[in-house]
This record gives C-alpha cells, sequence and structure tokens, in this order.
C-alpha cells in the first residue's frame, strides 16, 4: 500500500469518517450527505485535483442510493472513492458543480439513469435516452427483460415449433 | 523527433506512386500470415455438433451471452448414453456474437467451431418480398452438425483448452487408508470441510442431468448451488423437498446422479452424494431450518408397516399434509433394512437415528415390536384406519438350493448383518469365511467380517466387472484384503457339526448375444475346487415376505412372490392399501424407496380426497 | 419581394445565429454522435453535445448477465481499442476474487494492450488525415493497422473484438511462430514511422491547420477530468503504466514522451512518439516473456462467483485512464459496473467550453486532436 493512501486514510478517520484502503493506490471513504462538499472541496484542495468519475449504485435491499465519487491526485499517485448514501425514496443530493464543473454532466446521467434530482443543476434535461416514459431504467427494479419484450415484436416461437427443455434459471 | 516543417517531405509519398499496389485481402490468400489459407487457425466461425457426442444437456444455450442457442428436441439421433437425452443446440446466427462460449463449457466437446463464415447474405431477387423472412430464417437458424467438421477453427483440444473452464478433478474427502479401517467400525470417509464443500460444488454446472437420473428426483443443482453459495442451511431445505433422510442418503446412496453427471463424461463426476452429506451434517436441528409448513390435523388416520424408507418417508410427507400417521414395526428400533442390514462404517447408527428422530419429532407414532400378522391382525388394521401403507421390504432371503445348506455356519447374508448391527455376531478372528454373492449386501458382509478379523473370499459367478455392487465398495473391499473368485458356482457343503469345507466350480462364461451380463455355465469339463472353511454367507438376494396378508388379498393384488404391482402413486386394485419400497420398485436401493413413500403420500391424500 | 439590406440583416439576432448539426454521420465526427453548433458567420457560438445515438446500455446488461458472459459484451464499449475493457474489467475481478494471474498472462495481456495501442494510435493518424483533407494518411494508416489485425486474428480467433482475457489469464497460449511475427512486424511499423513524419507531421499544411488550435493548459486538463496523451501533451507527466503500475509494466523500460505546448498538433505527436514507446515495450516483451502457466483456473461460469466488495479498476488506453468500477454482492452476475470512458469528460463538457469561438473547420481537427470516442461514453 503506497504511503500517501495509508496516511489520507488515517487523517480522514480522524475526520470522524470510515475509510479504508481498497488497494495499493486506492481507498474509499463513506461521507454522510451534509458533509460531501465540505470533504469534496478538502479533498481537491489537498491534491485530489482530478474528477474521474460520479457513479450511482442502487442498493434496492437496504432502500438507497449510494453516489461515488471518484478522485485522483497525481501527485501522491493515489486515488479516492468518496462515497455517499442517500435514501431511495427522496432520491436528492446537492450539486456539485461549483466545486467541478465537470460534475455537471455526469449528474446530468444520473439523473436520467436513476432519477435522482441534483440540487443546483440548471441542466438536468434527457441526455441518453430518447423520449424516455418508464422509470429511470438502471435502477434494480426496472426489468429489462419485461421492457424489450414489449417493445419488440418478440417471435412468438422461440423454440422454432419444439418445446426445449427446462432449464434452471439463474436469477 | 523532428518536426520541422519541409515542404518537400509530403512529396516523399509520391514514390509510391511507381510501386505495386498494395491489397489487403481478406481472407488472406499468402500463406505467410498464419500458414494456412483463409482465416485464421483459431477462427470462431460457424458451429460443428458431434451428434454421437453430444448429450442435449443444454450447457451451450445457458452460457450463451446473447440467447443465440435454443435446445431443440431431434428425432433423428440416438442418445448418447444411458442417460443421454436428444436435445440439440439450434443457433440463431443473427443473434449469435461468436464468442466461443459454448465450445468451452461443452462438457463433452462435441460442440466446437470452424473456419467457416459468410460475411454477407443476399437472398434471392426471385423470391417475393413476402416469403424472404422465411427464407432468411432457414439460412441463420440452423442445426449445427458435421458439415464443417473438416474445416476446425476455435475447437477444444485436450492439451489446451481442456479442463479450463469446467473442473474435471473431483476434490475425494479424507478417507481412512485400508490398513487402518479394517480394524474399526467407525465410518471411515470424513465429511467435507467448508473448503471442500465449497471446491466440488462450484464444479457443478446446474445442467439437471442427474435430476433426471435420480430415483426420487431431487433438486440437485439447487442445493448444490446454496452450498457453492456457502450455506449448507438453504441446501437442506432443497433436499427436504423430497428427502426427508439427508444424512442416510448423503453416506449410503447409490447415487445414480453422478453416473448421469455430465463432467464425469470426459472427467470425474460430481460427489453428489458427499455434498448431501455434507449440507446434513452441518445442520444441527433440520426442522428449525426447513421450516416446512404443516397443514392442520384433518382427522384421518394412516398406518404404515415397517420402519424402513419407505414408510418413513411416507410417514413425514402424509404428516405435513395433517395426517395422523401410525407406524407398526416388528423390531425393537425403527430403520429397517437402515438399521440392520448396513454396516456402521458406512452409516453410523447416530446418523441414521438423527434423520429418523426428525422425521418422529412431527408427532408420528411408532409403534415398535409389533408384527403385524402376529401381535396385530392386518383385518383390524385396514378396519381402524383411513388407509395403510405397506412398506416391509425384502425380509425373505434367497437359498443356496446346494446340499449341505443346513449345516450350522451356514448363514443368510441379512442375518449376518443383522447379528453383526447388534454385536452379537459370532468370534471370526482368525476363521475363513466365504461370502457367496455380489451385491451391495455381500460386499457388507466381506467388510463386516474382515473388521471382525476373518480371513474372506467372495464367490461370484460372473466376472468382477458384473457385480451389482457399487464398484467403489469393491474396489475398497479388495483395499481391505477381502479375496475375489470369479465364475465361482457353489456346488456342495461338507461338514459334521459345522461346516468344513466347500466345493464350487469354475463355471465357463457365455457372452450374451444381447450385450447384457454373460452367462455362467457349469457343464462336466468345469474344474472344481475344494477350499476349507469355517463360515459361508449367502447374500444372493432376497425376496418381499408378505405373509400376514390375508390370502385373498395377496391375491386381488396381484403379487407374484417378488414383486407387487403399483401405479406411480402406490395404489394397488384394492382401495386404501398402497405399498412402495423394495415391494414394489425395479431399483431396490433408500433413494428409490423413499420416492416411494413420497408419491405414496400424494396417492394417499388423493384417494382420500376424493373419497370424502 | 423588398430586400432587406446585408447590414440590416447581420444585427438582428434571428438571422444572425443558425444551428448547424455536425454528425451523427459526418466524417470529421469519429462514431455515431453529433454536436449542434450555434453559428454566428464562421464563428462557433454556442454548443450542445447530443449523445444517445449509440446508448446500447451496457452498465444495465451486464447486470444480467454472469461474470464471464460480460467478457463478450464489453469489448464493444470502444471499436478501436476493445482489449482496454477486457483486460481492465479481469483485472478488477481477480482483484475482488483475489485470483492471482501468471506472469505468462500477464505478458501477453501488455503485448495485447501494447498492439491494441498502435493500432487505435494508427487510427488516430488516419483521423489526422481525415480531418484535414490529407487522404493519403487514412488509407496508409488503416492499411497498416490492418497487418496488427492479422496477428491478432492468429493470436485470439477475432480481428476486432477479440474476446481473449478471461478472468485469471487469457484463454490460449501464443501460437508457435507468432512472436517471431510480431517482431517482423514491428520492423515494418518502425520502418513506416520515418515516412508517416514526412507525409503528416512535417507537412506545412499540416502545421499550419493543427497548430495552435484547442489550446489546453495543464490546470485546465486537470480540472477538467482529462487523462492520457492529451494530459501528457499539456505537459502533465502522468502515465498509469508509470505511476500505478499494473501487470508488469514496472518491468518494462519506457519512457513518457514529451511535448507539452498543449495545442491540437502537439497532441498529434504525443501520440505518434508514444508509439515508438510502444513498439519499445513489445519488443521488450518478446525477449522477456517467460515459458509456463497462461491461465489460472476458475470455477465455471455457473459457479463462478466474486467475493462482495468494490474496486475500480483502471487501464492506460490510448485515449487516456479507462476504468471499470466492479460492484459485487457476491453473487454470480455484477452487482454494478460502472464504466469510465476517457472520452467523457473532454466529448461532453469541455469541448462546449473549447469549442466556444473556434471556426467550424477546426471542429473536426479538435475531435480528432482529442481522440474522441463516442461508444466509450455512450455506452
Amino acid at each position: 500500500m503506497l504511503e500517501s493512501v495509508e496516511k489520507k486514510v488515517e487523517e480522514l478517520k480522524r475526520m470522524n469518517l470510515e475509510a479504508k484502503a481498497l488497494g495499493d493506490w486506492q481507498f474509499e471513504v463513506l461521507v454522510p450527505r451534509e458533509r460531501t462538499a465540505e470533504i469534496l472541496a478538502y479533498m481537491k484542495a489537498t491534491g485530489y485535483k482530478t474528477f474521474i468519475h460520479l457513479a450511482c449504485v442502487d442498493w434496492i435491499d437496504d432502500q438507497e442510493f449510494e453516489l461515488v465519487y471518484n478522485l485522483e491526485n497525481y501527485d501522491e499517485k493515489a486515488q479516492a472513492l468518496v462515497k455517499v448514501r442517500i435514501p431511495r425514496n427522496k432520491p436528492e443530493m446537492e450539486s456539485m458543480m461549483s466545486i467541478w464543473g465537470l460534475c455537471q454532466v455526469y449528474e446530468r446521467e444520473i439523473h436520467e439513469f436513476f432519477g435522482i434530482n441534483f440540487i443546483g443543476n440548471p441542466n438536468l434535461k434527457p441526455f441518453f435516452l430518447d423520449e424516455w416514459l418508464d422509470i429511470p431504467p438502471l435502477r434494480k427494479d426496472f426489468d429489462t427483460l419485461a421492457f424489450s419484450q414489449e417493445l419488440f415484436e418478440f417471435k412468438e416461437d422461440e423454440s422454432h415449433g419444439i418445446k426445449a427443455p427446462k432449464r434452471i434459471e439463474y436469477k | 523527433m523532428d518536426t520541422k516543417k519541409n515542404a518537400l517531405a509530403p512529396l516523399s509519398a509520391l514514390k509510391y506512386l511507381f510501386k505495386k499496389p498494395h491489397t489487403v485481402r481478406y481472407p488472406k490468400e499468402d500463406l505467410d500470415v498464419f500458414e494456412k489459407e483463409g482465416v485464421s487457425p483459431r477462427y470462431r466461425g460457424f458451429h460443428t455438433n458431434d451428434h454421437s457426442k453430444c448429450i442435449g444437456c443444454g450447457n451451450c444455450a445457458s452460457v450463451c451471452p446473447a440467447s443465440a442457442i435454443t435446445m431443440v428436441e431431434a428425432d433423428d439421433v440416438k442418445p448418447a448414453n444411458k442417460f443421454a437425452k436428444t436435445y440439440r443446440p439450434v443457433i440463431d446466427y443473427g443473434r449469435c456474437c461468436f464468442c466461443g462460449q459454448c465450445v468451452d463449457v461443452c462438457p463433452t466437446g462435441s460442440l466446437q467451431m470452424s473456419r467457416e463464415y459468410i460475411h454477407s447474405f443476399h437472398p434471392d431477387v426471385s423470391i417475393p418480398p413476402e416469403e424472404e423472412p422465411e427464407k432468411v430464417k432457414e439460412d441463420f437458424i440452423w442445426r449445427p452438425d458435421q458439415t464443417y467438421a473438416n474445416n476446425p477453427g476455435y475447437v477444444r483440444t485436450p492439451d489446451d483448452l481442456l479442463g479450463k473452464t469446467i473442473e474435471f478433478e473431483r476434490t475425494d474427502p479424507r478417507e481412512e487408508p485400508a490398513d487402518k479401517r479394517k480394524f474399526s467400525f467407525a465410518k471411515f470417509v470424513h465429511t467435507y470441510s467448508k473448503e471442500e464443500a465449497k471446491k466440488e460444488a462450484t464444479r457443478c454446472l446446474g445442467c439437471g442431468a442427474c435430476v433426471e437420473a435420480c430415483p426420487n428426483q431431487l433438486h440437485i443443482p439447487e442445493y448444490i448451488r446454496s452450498i457453492a453459495e456457502e450455506d449448507p442451511e438453504d441446501s437442506l431445505k432443497w433436499i427436504y423437498k423430497r428427502n426427508p433422510l439427508p444424512l442416510v442418503c448423503g453416506e449410503v446412496c447409490t447415487h445414480q446422479c453422478e453416473e448421469a453427471c455430465v463432467v464425469g463424461i470426459q472427467g470425474e463426476p460430481l460427489a453428489i452424494r458427499w455434498l448431501k452429506a455434507y449440507s446434513a451434517s452441518n445442520v444441527e436441528n433440520y426442522l428449525e431450518v426447513v421450516e416446512e409448513k404443516m397443514e392442520k390435523p384433518n382427522g384421518k388416520k394412516l398406518a404404515a408397516i415397517g420402519a424402513g424408507p419407505a414408510s418413513l418417508s411416507f410417514g413425514y410427507y402424509t404428516k405435513l399434509l395433517g395426517y395422523d400417521v401410525t407406524i407398526y414395526e416388528a423390531e425393537d428400533k425403527p430403520g429397517g433394512a437402515m438399521m440392520w442390514g448396513i454396516p456402521k462404517y458406512r452409516l453410523p447408527k447416530e446418523d441414521l437415528m438423527k434423520d429418523i428422530n426428525t422425521i418422529l419429532s412431527l408427532g408420528i407414532k411408532l409403534k415398535t415390536n409389533t408384527k403385524i400378522g402376529k401381535d396385530m391382525p392386518f383385518d383390524k388394521l385396514l378396519k381402524d384406519y383411513d388407509a395403510v401403507f405397506i412398506g416391509t421390504g425384502n425380509s425373505k432371503p434367497m437359498t443356496l438350493r446346494i446340499p449341505g445348506e443346513e449345516l450350522p455356519g451356514v448363514m443368510q447374508g441379512l442375518t449376518f448383518m443383522h447379528l453383526v448391527n447388534e454385536e452379537k455376531a459370532p468370534d471370526l478372528k482368525g476363521k475363513r469365511l466365504i461370502v457367496i454373492g455380489g451385491g451391495n449386501v455381500a460386499m457388507d458382509v466381506a467388510r463386516s467380517s474382515i473388521r471382525l478379523g476373518a480371513e474372506v473370499t467372495v464367490i461370484y459367478r460372473r466376472r468382477i466387472a458384473d457385480m451389482p455392487a457399487d464398484p467403489e465398495e469393491i474396489k475398497e473391499a479388495r483395499e481391505e484384503g477381502v479375496e475375489f473368485v470369479e465364475a465361482g458356482v457353489p456346488l456342495k457343503i461338507y461338514g459334521e457339526k459345522s461346516v468344513e469345507a466347500l466345493e464350487y466350480a469354475i463355471a465357463s462364461l457365455v457372452p450374451d448375444p444381447n450385450g447384457g451380463r454373460p452367462r455362467p455355465v457349469v457343464d462336466e469339463n468345469s474344474p472344481h475346487k475344494k477350499v476349507k472353511v469355517d463360515y459361508v454367507v449367502a447374500a444372493i438376494g432376497q425376496h418381499p415376505n408378505l405373509d400376514f396378508l390375508p390370502e385373498d388379498i395377496q391375491e386381488k393384488i396381484g403379487f407374484d412372490g417378488r414383486r407387487v404391482p403399483v401405479d406411480d402413486f402406490g395404489r394397488t386394485s384394492v382401495e386404501g392399501l398402497f405399498f412402495g419400497g423394495d415391494l414394489s420398485n425395479k431399483r431396490q436401493d433408500i433413494i428409490s424407496a423413499i420416492g416411494a413413500g413420497l408419491r405414496a403420500a400424494k396417492g394417499v391424500d388423493m384417494y382420500l380426497a376424493s373419497r370424502k | 419581394m423588398e430586400l432587406r439590406p446585408l447590414n440590416e440583416s447581420n444585427t438582428n439576432d434571428k438571422y444572425k445565429t443558425y444551428e448547424l448539426f455536425i454528425g451523427p454521420n459526418h466524417p470529421g465526427i469519429s462514431g455515431n454522435f453529433s454536436y449542434v453548433l450555434d453559428m454566428e458567420g464562421h464563428k462557433i457560438a454556442n454548443v450542445t453535445a447530443d449523445p444517445g445515438l449509440l446508448h446500447r446500455g451496457f452498465e444495465k446488461l451486464m447486470e444480467r448477465r454472469l461474470w464471464t458472459q460480460n467478457l463478450a459484451l464489453i469489448p464493444r464499449i470502444c471499436v478501436p481499442e476493445p482489449d482496454v475493457n477486457e483486460v481492465a474489467y479481469c483485472m478488477g475481478v481477480e482483484h475482488l476474487a483475489g485470483i492471482e494471474v501468471p506472469k505468462r498472462a500477464q505478458y501477453i495481456r501488455v503485448i495485447v494492450l501494447e498492439m491494441a495501442r498502435i493500432a487505435a494510435y494508427l487510427f488516430s493518424f488516419s483521423g489526422v488525415g481525415g480531418a484535414t483533407g490529407l487522404y493519403t494518411a487514412p488509407n496508409w494508416a488503416i492499411g497498416d493497422r490492418d497487418y496488427i489485425l492479422d496477428l491478432f486474428e492468429w493470436l485470439t480467433g477475432g480481428r476486432v473484438y477479440h474476446i481473449y482475457q478471461y478472468p485469471g489469464g487469457v484463454k490460449m497460449d501464443i501460437p508457435d511462430g507468432w512472436l517471431d511475427k510480431l517482431s517482423e512486424l514491428l520492423d515494418y511499423l518502425e520502418s513506416r514511422l520515418p515516412e508517416y513524419d514526412n507525409l503528416i507531421f512535417k507537412n506545412p499544411i499540416l502545421q499550419k491547420r493543427t497548430k495552435g488550435v484547442g489550446y489546453l493548459s495543464a490546470e485546465d486538463a486537470i480540472e477538467n477530468g482529462i487523462t492520457g496523451p492529451n494530459l501528457r501533451a499539456s505537459g502533465v507527466k502522468w502515465d498509469i503504466r508509470k505511476a500505478q503500475p499494473y501487470l508488469v509494466y514496472d518491468e518494462l523500460d519506457f519512457d513518457i514522451p514529451e511535448t507539452g505546448d498543449g495545442d491540437a498538433f502537439s497532441r498529434f505527436v504525443q501520440r505518434r512518439l508514444e508509439m515508438e514507446e510502444s513498439i519499445k515495450i513489445l519488443r521488450q516483451c518478446i525477449k522477456q516473456i517467460p515459458d509456463g502457466p497462461y491461465r489460472e483456473k476458475i470455477p465455471n461460469p455457473f459457479q463462478f462467483r466474486v467475493p462482495a466488495g468494490t474496486y475500480y479498476s483502471k487501464v492506460e488506453s490510448s485515449k487516456g485512464e479507462f476504468g471499470y468500477f466492479i460492484v459485487s454482492n457476491g453473487d454470480i452476475k455484477p452487482y454494478r459496473v460502472y464504466v469510465r470512458g476517457p472520452s467523457y469528460s473532454a466529448g461532453l463538457y469541455y469541448a462546449l467550453e473549447a469549442m466556444k469561438n473556434m471556426r467550424i473547420e477546426d471542429v473536426p481537427v479538435w475531435i480528432h486532436s482529442m481522440d474522441i470516442c463516442p461508444p466509450d461514453f455512450d455506452r
């Protein structure tokens, strides 16, 4: 493990945050929603200047969305995954555009795919999808199979006229 | 790198004006590229499928990321082996992405890829547009066969790809060595550790070929998957859906499933039996885990005769349906053949009692030391109960029918095992014992006698390969020092007060023209042998004993002395009388008996529901 | 009809600006993607990115497939350089599952990655030519790239999408004689480099078209999440292969070329110089590759479970940092996979800033100099 990563993890722990290393040059830190802007600004000020991506994970069993801000520090050769959990029934998050302008497009994408509302982002118009009326598609409760069966004309006779053996469905 | 501006530099390209035009051709015509004309030797083109090897397991269809493969029943192919199906993959080349994963997971290696392909497709212009989709379907959806087999591309070769995706090597449980185990009746095959069980379970492909081979169709892929997920409790839940004796079957099942296992075609089959033993022995209290819902008592009374696997299974599933069940047992302990026939080194009695006690704890009444016909008349049962299930099994041993059979020292296999299990066997230390027969009972007798200190010889009338006993049992018996005599037909037992010698002939084996087992023939030319012996145990099979049934009922149900004919649900022509287990099964093993009990439970439920 | 004087129409906003769609089928754009430009004469007043024409929902599809089934799917995320997807995904899965990859497999992966990098750089040479009207360059570059594809076909059985990596190593070993062919090919490519220099990089017209266009400062590059050769061309010495070495890059000797002017021309030159380094790496690999197994055994696809956890695995691709953010919940399928395409920030965000006030003819030059590949953000 890199020394810089170890140091940073210790430092974040002292700030009352849960942090742990994930690999040699990578660590994650769990941040409460209200401290996100503060921590991200702090990270940027301490060398984590490059914004790599913002990803979202739908933890449907916990009824939570997890936003993952991925930051990179070129000087210390370290990478940080800043994770924020927000409730699924009230998907709202502050926009981080003031810290990285780049967040604008990532937030727009996540708004489209997960339906999270980013407060302060002026442009959350549809982005990748065309005339989408269903629930946001990357949510876990969106059924791709049912969607495509409805959208496309399916071959009625999938088995070419003869019944195939029943298989175990890996769900 | 010099990036100085130079107006003349680009003009250097002009020299190509005078060179031969260079064309990139595809497929390659020059042998310089891969020393083979056309496309790469590893090209993933159209599939080939060897129908004589394909077993129709459908793993290719399950692994296909594009759902391009459908298994379709073929009427023009022969099944490759006893358990094979005649389903064959039909591939939709409009969906196929030619990734080759179907080839990787094919357990037989029959599915391969060739170097044949088409770049584009133009239907004939003369075809009317409305017929075009049909024509396209013909060209793009077809069943691979050996058409392109002479041009192989991405194939699995033994030294390269075989066994890389599928693990062909079995993880064996720890076992005591032969020289140690032959002095002890303790169980010598240890159950898997958590890591071993997980490693073995992750070899499963989940195709379900084993389910059809199992006489009781257990949910095998499901319970193996739960073990792979390190969840033995969920695994037990799956087992209990069709088998209330998990530990017994985990230790002594005849494992037809393993013979059908597709991994076994090119490698070693999964140790399905040991996996079941793993999940059963890792759960302390079955009922807490299984959480089977019990129906409210419906007030109807059922009786089962003989507390063997069939009756126990019948009792368990009818009790769940809300019936009041009473099991009558002639001996002082339940279990039947499992208790008295199977030696302790294979099935420890505490393991058996764990399973049986779980079943009885549901509230099933057990009346031991009650022999029907002697302690209680059969007619009373028919009168007192709404339905009667008979699962008394085979208890009448077949006799050798040779002179000297009545001498002391000549025993029947089951009687001998009963004595061994009661720990009342005669002192065999240093004695010579001959076992006649080649079934599992003969092996049990031989191996138990070895443990009691005897010198044991097994005489069988055919070859060792023809023995009905499990090959494992024979192998282990040999390791423990049991001698085998092939093609031996016993002729006479000598002795005055007790057995002293046995004379047998070495028969000549006449091959069966139909491919079955050879027939032993003894004539005057056959060499005779006479050996000194102290004990002779005949383990040549058993017959049912239904003497307790009134003769009119015996006649009515069509009992022929060997088998009771029943339908799928254990029903006979006598209303309210159900049969199961070895009495009516083709295969005479525990798992078939459990299956018969389960089916009879359904049968009883249907019968009583219709009578209402 | 009354004709309006020209100067009057110029002052009227309604007629002064007009919308111009560049893409989705435009030779200046790489891939099915479009920018909507608000034009004022020759000048661009405002830019809107319009992705979605390539959207196939890979991230959702991956959640529905087994871990190894995904390997047939993900190469399609980046067309010019599909191997980075396979390697990055496999590296992430291996990290989570704790699989040790044999040394030989790691070398084979480096060889595959560097060959793919050269192929992608040749592709970008053709982009330079296409964007500036120098059509000899595409013909040459695509022709030379085909020799690399031939070797890929021999090694993997596929020309473009190789489906060659597997968690634990690679699917097949290197065939006999393949490494000799590779070394011959490297000799050939090296002999071609001066010709490319003469044709493209010394060309005064091309230099005039590209020098000073799309200047990107080091600070802006970092702020806007721009990675790879584009970042290095702005003077930031950051290469994942050097900084956080994966596979066996720490055993190989190579440099990070420096150009540092930050304009389109220096970005082109950066790629050209890195191609030389890739050839150097390949030559070392051919010499150093050890014997031994090429694949570690893993459970079969139906039973391959990856322990619960998250990991971000990344690879230095020809376009920048290509990352896979993998979340597993211990099942036979991934819980979530997020693909970080290197063109995302430049193509969807920085472009809107950079292209403002640019002249229309510089747009293709800028797009190709940033090597924007729409499939990796519109996935």
